[in-house]
């Protein structure tokens, strides 16, 4: 495989503020590269609705240029760790979109079309506000692959802790300067989807949880960023746009694009490394959302991220795994407190037990077309990650865990404790410990 | 004489064909080693008015989405998914 990494010195810091066109090309080039154990610092962009509606972006968002890692290759894994997330933008807008005939090839979120030239991946242009302010800058029709039909403009405070939904008059004040009230880094080329002034729900406030909706590596094969995953990447398969691919290269993807509201400030995500470098890329902050992000789309932020990798040789992973912050583990999944432990353990000793397992929680991240595969698919990582039979994992799920949605329609966590010994042996020990001070 | 070995396999359809095929399951006899063309070319004989959408249907058994040429994976429920994409 083709991969292009710089060979200048490894930076232990590095700020990134570059985003592709919406493509994951393992053959396009990397920045870096940065230092095991380096950190990285990026000023995102927000996904969906803005790339969405900027026909030359290919790949449904704007996430950061990946970055190489000084030492990953195939077959290990890196450990992200999420220092902080900071939300940048003032103000943003969002809602349940539609898609638009005539103005796609395929698929809206990857071949954006002029209904007027019909030139793919038009360069656009913004002349005033509403829907049809996005022209065609060759032939001035408007393109608007996607419609709103029910939407909302949302206001942040100071210390971005709460939103509240404004009115038809606020929202369109918003619009006519959208760029700066979103935020954009100076390197975005996304229309601001405030641009659009949706004011559907009006006087609704919100809190503000942000995390990333997308944190991972490089795929193994070129992939619009959104598709990144095994719902939305399923759309790919046999498509009609250049970006088709057969079932079987899906399975090089790194589902990175995991809407999971876990992976947060505090979180531990580790990602398959599927290219030398490894890849790392970031973007589509969310500044809150609910298991599932039903509308299918949500707050989608402009903001600063910190984050510090670490390599883990020899880790090969099949998908993301996840170590959440303490209050994002499902209440079965939560360590024991100490005197729940000291009953079990007086239990055990009851019934002629040496002692209770020590264990550990993990969560296995499961993509796939619809949330049942998407399960199954979650269920056999985790499986073959452990050493442990899908029965298993099932009944470990049960019992010590649970499965969550992260997004509707395919991407789920399969979070539970899991025997130290199947963490140890699968190298994650040291980030169990780190992460909940266990083991 | 050689005989070839049959077994059932539940058919789980996703969404947009459920309507078309009046249920959400359905179970079929299919020779063992059967592939995923085999399985969509079966519901196809049995239910024609389906076959525009069974061209568009992934099928996915244990998590994975199979090649047409792909076996069937025994005692695995079998899913016809439509794909789906999002931002």
């Amino acid at each position: 495989m083709s991969v292009t990494i710089a060979t200048r010195p490894a930076s232990r810091t590095l700020f990134v503020s570059s985003f592709t066109d919406g493509i994951l090309d393992p053959a396009g080039e990397m920045l870096g590269p940065i230092q095991d154990g380096g950190t990285l610092v990026a000023n995102t962009a927000p996904g969906c609705w803005g790339p969405m509606i900027t026909p030359r972006l290919r790949g449904g968002h704007e996430v950061t240029q990946p970055v190489a890692v000084e030492g990953a290759e195939p077959g290990d894994a890196i450990a992200l760790r999420i220092r902080d997330i900071m939300v940048t933008s003032i103000a943003t807008a969002s809602g349940h979109d539609r898609w638009v005939d005539g103005h796609y090839l395929g698929d809206p979120y990857v071949a954006a079309r002029c209904p007027g030239c019909g030139t793919l991946y038009p360069e656009t242009e913004v002349d005033g506000i509403g829907k049809e302010a996005i022209r065609c800058t060759a032939c001035g029709t408007a393109v608007h692959p996607f419609e709103v039909i029910h939407g909302y403009t949302v206001v942040f405070d100071d210390a971005r802790r709460v939103g509240v939904t404004v009115d038809q008059t606020a929202a369109e004040r918003i619009a006519r300067e959208a760029a700066r009230y979103a935020a954009l880094p100076e390197n975005s080329v996304q229309h601001s989807v405030l641009t659009l002034a949706p004011h559907d729900l009006v006087g609704v406030p919100v809190r503000l949880r942000p995390f990333l909706g997308q944190l991972g590596t490089m795929p193994g094969v070129r992939l619009p960023d959104s598709h990144n995953a095994g719902d939305f990447g399923s759309a790919l398969i046999d498509a009609a746009h250049e970006f088709a691919l057969p079932a079987e290269k899906l399975e090089l993807r790194t589902d990175g694009h995991m809407d999971i509201d876990a992976v947060r400030a505090g979180a531990i995500v580790v990602a398959p490394v599927r290219v030398p470098g490894g890849g790392v890329y970031l973007g589509d902050m969310h500044a809150l959302q609910g298991d599932g992000e039903i509308a299918g789309h949500t707050l989608d932020v402009a903001g600063v991220v910190t984050l510090d990798v670490e390599v883990l040789k020899g880790r090969q992973l099949e998908g993301p795994v996840l170590f959440p912050v303490y209050e994002d583990l499902p209440p079965l999944a939560r360590p024991l407190t100490g005197l729940e432990r000291r009953r079990a353990e007086a239990l055990a000793r009851n019934w002629g037990l040496d002692g209770i397992e020590e264990a550990a929680p993990i969560s296995v991240v499961g993509t796939g077309p619809d949330l049942n595969a998407a399960t199954a698919n979650g269920i056999r990582r985790a499986a073959n990650l452990l050493g442990m039979s899908t029965a298993e994992v099932r009944n470990r799920a049960t019992v010590t865990g649970a499965i969550e949605i992260g997004r509707h329609p395919g991407v789920i966590q399969v979070t539970f404790l899991a025997p130290l010994r199947s963490l140890d042996e699968a190298g994650l020990l040291p980030l169990v410990r780190e992460q909940y001070g266990i083991g | 004489m050689s005989t070839i070995a049959r077994s059932a396999v539940r058919v789980r359809l996703g969404h947009p064909l459920q309507a078309p095929a009046g249920r959400s399951l359905l179970e079929l006899e299919l020779d063992d080693g059967a592939t995923a063309r085999d399985l969509t070319e079966a519901i196809g004989r049995r239910a024609p008015h389906l076959e525009l959408l069974l061209q568009l249907a992934l099928v996915v058994a244990a998590g994975k989405i199979l090649r047409p040429d792909e076996e069937i994976p025994r005692d695995e429920e079998v899913a016809l998914l439509l794909p789906a994409a999002g931002g």
